[in-house]
């Protein structure tokens, strides 16, 4: 039953909407026109803007010597951090599915990194990877193993900076197991009445409805983990030789530091094609694993 | 009737007064290093100005280091620039090629000004003077010298200490959890717990020894690129080689984490170590009450003596409204009177050639229980910045920033041994042409 | 419950425990650094306790970096931002939920796509826009595009709450004469007020950590956040780590007491923003 569509409904509706149209104009749209004309110039931001065409591009995809770099760092810290997120967070809310004493306190102790400030985390987890006081290091020479340097060797950098990550998504968490809890009992209990164990129950119930979660969780945790920052800006740096050197950073490097603002947006509008077009492909291919109640 | 003339008469003058003395505001940035308490110290000094005259009043907008850049490229962005401010050495030249800093030719009378070498400079206008002589030394731990029965770093660039020489100093002073130094037999590398000698990796500091060796990251001249050359690279091994080969310095990432450079010399942590003269008032000066004795030397030569000089420069912005009172100020901050705590507190050295004309006016602010030695400290510093002190290229250069990010982009795997020096600059030297020709002041 | 399933459970909460105390550590090792000194902070093998828990530290640290201060500047942008996010998420959401209207399809898809718009690709030309009209140093840009619509995921969570509220009681306070405005302030928002709540809270924690937006829009020290205030003190020299540590444990202390309070509201929000999506 549909509210009856009269005049004044539709001017208060707009009137309603006028806040949301006003951001959807102004924080999405236009700014991404504006990506795109800023990107077509040289501007520095401080002198008038030059008209330049696609040279930015072509110097991106050509001579530029931080875009790949760039891109490889991104590519492999976010992958990294959302699957490995996605199955330590799914793993921990199979265990907290259970009636354990405890629960709802466990489930608060997962949940709490996700409230820490990114710079938070950042500090104190920079000092527990420190080389020569780190208390990882200190575990690692009680069982023999010469010492790491965490956050500067090329091999360790960016895994240490996916563990922390991951340390934070506890609300990859908390969405898991609230999917989990509604799986409906009657399918669990078709398995076990048919023979099956724990095993059957997982593989033929539990993750084709826990589908739709994942997919949710990977999705959003894809973009926001390609937008990393802060452990670049506060942190690394970019280091070592351009290893954590995350798209995001290098953007705010070169516009906001370097004063190469053309640079920078055209950077970023290759930037948002990637996202969205991986955004695209997530969301096709999901109608092949993904699986529906209805169906 | 007569009343109310009275009182407009009045007002009209009371209003004309007050314009005639109110104050001309300006705004003068500058940053602190990692506390606001250090902004604190700045306020003095403006304090110290604003009571000293009536016309001008200067505020403080304090930054921190980290955010600089990006603050004041945020504002010239909006074109909200402060009248004065401190610049960022490596992007200052880039502003002035932009035209947004004052010419500051005709502020000084010829004898009054700053020394040339603290001139940055674009198309033959000087666009600010640094606001201190800083160049680049050598510090040591005196009683781990006298332990190891090693000589002294020199103390005057007559008798700078060869490469082989500062190397074979160092390996002395080295010694692993064992005692052992790299020259004895069963040294063990991974557990070094005295390092002889740490050769600042900074990005801006190592080229220093490029172009003791002739080479360096470009002509004075800003035209030619000298970081390709096989002298630069031959410095920039040497420099990776205290770590991968001799031994004697710790990893980069092992330096990233030390503490300050007096805890280090303090603790025996590291022997000696090279950085700039800031670091008397800045770091070493805290540790003498826990019975620092240390020594300040000339830097090691290839081919001959050099240092570097650098200090961030004192800038008026060309928006700015009240251009003559920015320029007043800054000819105000330069004068060393005005700075004297900072001087004689060991983090500053004079800007002008007068507080260097003999040593009578030296030891008025060189000679104090902060700074080293006179005797020392008169050769070895201020000798050497007189006369065996070249430009960091940010003097002359358009954005030295890009270039020396670029050219330190990858250096890391220099440094930890996984690439030499020689493949590492090849590899990158197209790109580092193209963005010097760029830039190159035209 | 099977024996088998006992001795399951008691090995999951076994488990648990131990995952859940490592996820515990780094928590542990900031608090307790920031009660020793800095040498003892350096000593290896590290201590597990102070040896004497140095209060002074807090006053120390609050002496050099004033944590109010920095707070309430957060705050300062945090709470308007909250009342806006509010404000007009809940109003679109319900003119999407409630009401007809021409080309209320388009919009509703343009605004969910929006919800993909990665924030970090238009930092530029926001930034340039600002500059434009002169306010790009301060808080304004901050807290204006809570108002504009309040971020979409909010006003996709609020719709998708409404809808699952009969229209019953809307028809009637319509046909007793009662506005939009008061249907929906009146009426619907005591009954959505959980997910009001988990908004507000996500919003706090949005502003509370968030360093990029700062970076760019806040120019003077005086006016930093605490975020940003904290990755200055830790990019100084020689580092103090005491007092970054001390600095840290106050900055998280806010959100996590936020969390105590309202526990039962964040759960519930990030299930909500889960399932419905």
């Amino acid at each position: 039953m549909k509210t009856r569509r009269t005049r004044g409904t539709t001017v208060t509706a707009y009137l309603f909407l006028t806040p949301a149209l006003l951001g959807l104009f102004f924080i999405t749209i236009f700014p991404m026109i504006g990506v795109i004309a800023i990107s077509l110039t040289n501007w520095t931001g401080l002198e008038p803007p030059v008209f330049t065409g696609l040279g930015n591009f072509r110097e991106i995809f050509t001579t530029d010597f931080y875009f790949a770099k760039s891109v490889a760092a991104t590519l492999y810290f976010a992958l990294g951090a959302v699957i490995s997120g996605i199955i330590y967070a799914f793993t921990v809310a199979l265990l907290l599915n259970r009636k354990i004493p405890g629960r709802g306190f466990w489930r608060s102790v997962f949940f709490i990194p996700y409230i820490v400030p990114s710079i938070g985390s950042c500090i104190v987890w920079s000092w527990m990877y420190e080389s020569n006081f780190g208390v990882f290091n200190y575990f690692l020479h009680l069982v023999g193993i010469n010492k790491i340097q965490w956050l500067q060797s090329g091999t360790f950098a960016v895994p240490s900076l996916i563990v922390m990550t991951v340390w934070g998504m506890g609300s990859m968490i908390v969405i898991f197991l609230a999917g989990l809890q509604n799986v409906p009992r009657t399918y669990l209990e078709a398995v076990e009445i048919d023979g099956g164990n724990t095993w059957h129950k997982f593989r033929h119930i539990t993750i084709p409805m826990m589908t739709p979660v994942i997919f949710y969780n990977f999705l959003m945790s894809m973009i926001t983990n390609l937008q990393v920052f802060v452990p670049a800006y506060a942190l690394t740096k970019g280091e070592p030789s351009g290893r954590s050197l995350f798209m995001v950073f290098l953007i705010y490097r070169e516009g906001f530091m370097q004063n190469n603002f053309g640079h920078a947006s055209a950077l970023s509008l290759i930037f948002f094609i990637f996202i969205a077009a991986l955004t695209a492909v997530i969301f096709a291919t999901s109608k092949k694993w993904m699986f529906y109640e209805g169906e | 009737m007569k009343k109310l003339k009275y009182v407009l008469a009045l007002a009209f003058v009371l209003i004309a007064a007050s314009a005639f003395a109110a104050k001309i505001e300006i705004t003068y940035m500058a940053w602190y290093n990692t506390t606001e308490s250090e902004a604190a110290d700045i306020q003095k000094t403006l304090d110290k100005f604003n009571t000293s005259q009536d016309k001008i009043h200067v505020t403080m907008i304090a930054v921190s280091r980290a955010d600089y850049e990006t603050k004041l490229n945020t504002m010239a962005a909006a074109k909200q620039l402060p009248d004065t401010c401190i610049m960022a050495e490596p992007m200052t030249i880039r502003y002035a090629a932009a035209g947004l800093l004052a010419d500051m030719g005709g502020v000084y009378k010829p004898d009054e000004a700053p020394l040339k070498s603290l001139a940055f400079t674009y198309k033959g206008k000087t666009v600010g003077y640094s606001c201190a002589d800083e160049v680049l030394l050598v510090y040591y731990n005196k009683k781990m010298f006298d332990d190891a029965k090693v000589a002294y770093p020199p103390a005057s660039a007559d008798k700078a200490w060869t490469w082989k020489e500062f190397v074979a100093a160092a390996k002395k002073l080295t010694k692993d959890q064992n005692g052992k130094t790299p020259n004895d037999a069963g040294f063990d590398p991974n557990n070094i717990v005295t390092f002889g000698a740490d050769f600042n990796r900074l990005s801006w500091m190592w080229p220093v020894l490029a172009v003791s060796n002739g080479g360096g990251v470009m002509s004075p001249d800003g035209q030619r690129l000298l970081i390709g050359t096989p002298e630069s690279i031959e410095a920039l091994q040497a420099i990776a080689d205290l770590y991968v080969k001799d031994h004697v310095a710790p990893s980069i990432g092992d330096k990233n984490n030390m503490p300050s450079l007096d805890v280090n010399l303090l603790t025996g942590k590291v022997a000696m170590a090279t950085s700039g003269q800031w670091e008397i008032g800045v770091s070493l000066k805290n540790s003498l009450k826990d019975g620092l004795v240390y020594g300040v030397g000339v830097l090691p030569k290839m081919k001959k003596a050099v240092t570097y000089n650098t200090g961030g420069p004192f800038v008026a912005f060309g928006s700015s409204k009240n251009l003559d009172a920015a320029k007043a100020f800054v000819k105000w901050m330069s004068d060393e009177s005005n700075g004297w705590d900072l001087i004689t507190g060991g983090i500053w050295m004079p800007v002008s050639a007068k507080w260097y004309a003999n040593e009578t006016v030296m030891r008025k602010w060189a000679d104090n229980d902060i700074h080293p030695p006179f005797a020392q400290y008169k050769t070895a510093v201020i000798d050497y910045a007189m006369k065996n002190a070249v430009q960091v290229p940010w003097y002359y250069f358009p954005s030295y920033d890009k270039l020396d990010t670029l050219i330190n982009s990858g250096i890391t795997d220099v440094w930890n041994g996984n690439v030499t020096a020689k493949d590492y600059i090849n590899g990158i030297l197209p790109q580092v042409q193209k963005l010097f020709d760029e830039n190159r002041p035209k | 419950m099977t024996r088998s399933n006992k001795g399951m459970n008691i090995l999951v909460a076994l488990i648990v425990a131990v995952i859940g105390l490592a996820v515990l550590f780094p928590f542990f090792w900031m608090v307790r650094s920031s009660f020793m000194s800095n040498i003892e902070i350096h000593k290896y093998p590290p201590l597990i306790l102070p040896t004497t828990w140095r209060l002074d530290n807090y006053p120390y640290t609050l002496s050099v970096f004033p944590s109010l201060r920095y707070m309430v500047n957060s705050l300062t942008i945090t709470i308007p931002s909250i009342l806006g996010v509010l404000l007009t998420s809940t109003l679109a959401a319900y003119a999407f939920a409630r009401l007809d209207f021409p080309l209320k399809r388009l919009w509703f898809t343009l605004i969910i796509g929006s919800m993909l718009m990665p924030g970090a690709v238009t930092i530029i030309p926001i930034f340039v826009a600002w500059s434009a009209v002169g306010l790009s140093n301060g808080y304004v840009p901050l807290i204006v595009p809570a108002f504009l619509g309040g971020f979409a995921v909010n006003i996709f969570l609020c719709r998708q709450f409404l809808m699952t509220i009969p229209r019953d009681l809307d028809e009637a306070a319509i046909i007793d004469g009662a506005s939009h405005v008061r249907v929906l302030f009146q009426i619907l928002a005591p009954l959505i007020r959980p997910v009001l709540i988990a908004i507000g809270l996500f919003t706090f924690i949005l502003y509370w950590n968030d360093i990029l937006g700062p970076l760019i829009y806040i120019s003077r020290n005086e006016q930093n956040t605490i975020s940003q205030a904290l990755a200055n003190f830790r990019s100084g020299f020689g580092t103090d780590w005491k007092s970054i540590m001390a600095a840290s444990c106050m900055a998280i202390t806010p959100p996590v007491l936020l969390y105590f309070v309202g526990q039962k509201y964040f759960i519930e929000g990030i299930v909500l923003s889960g399932l419905k999506a």
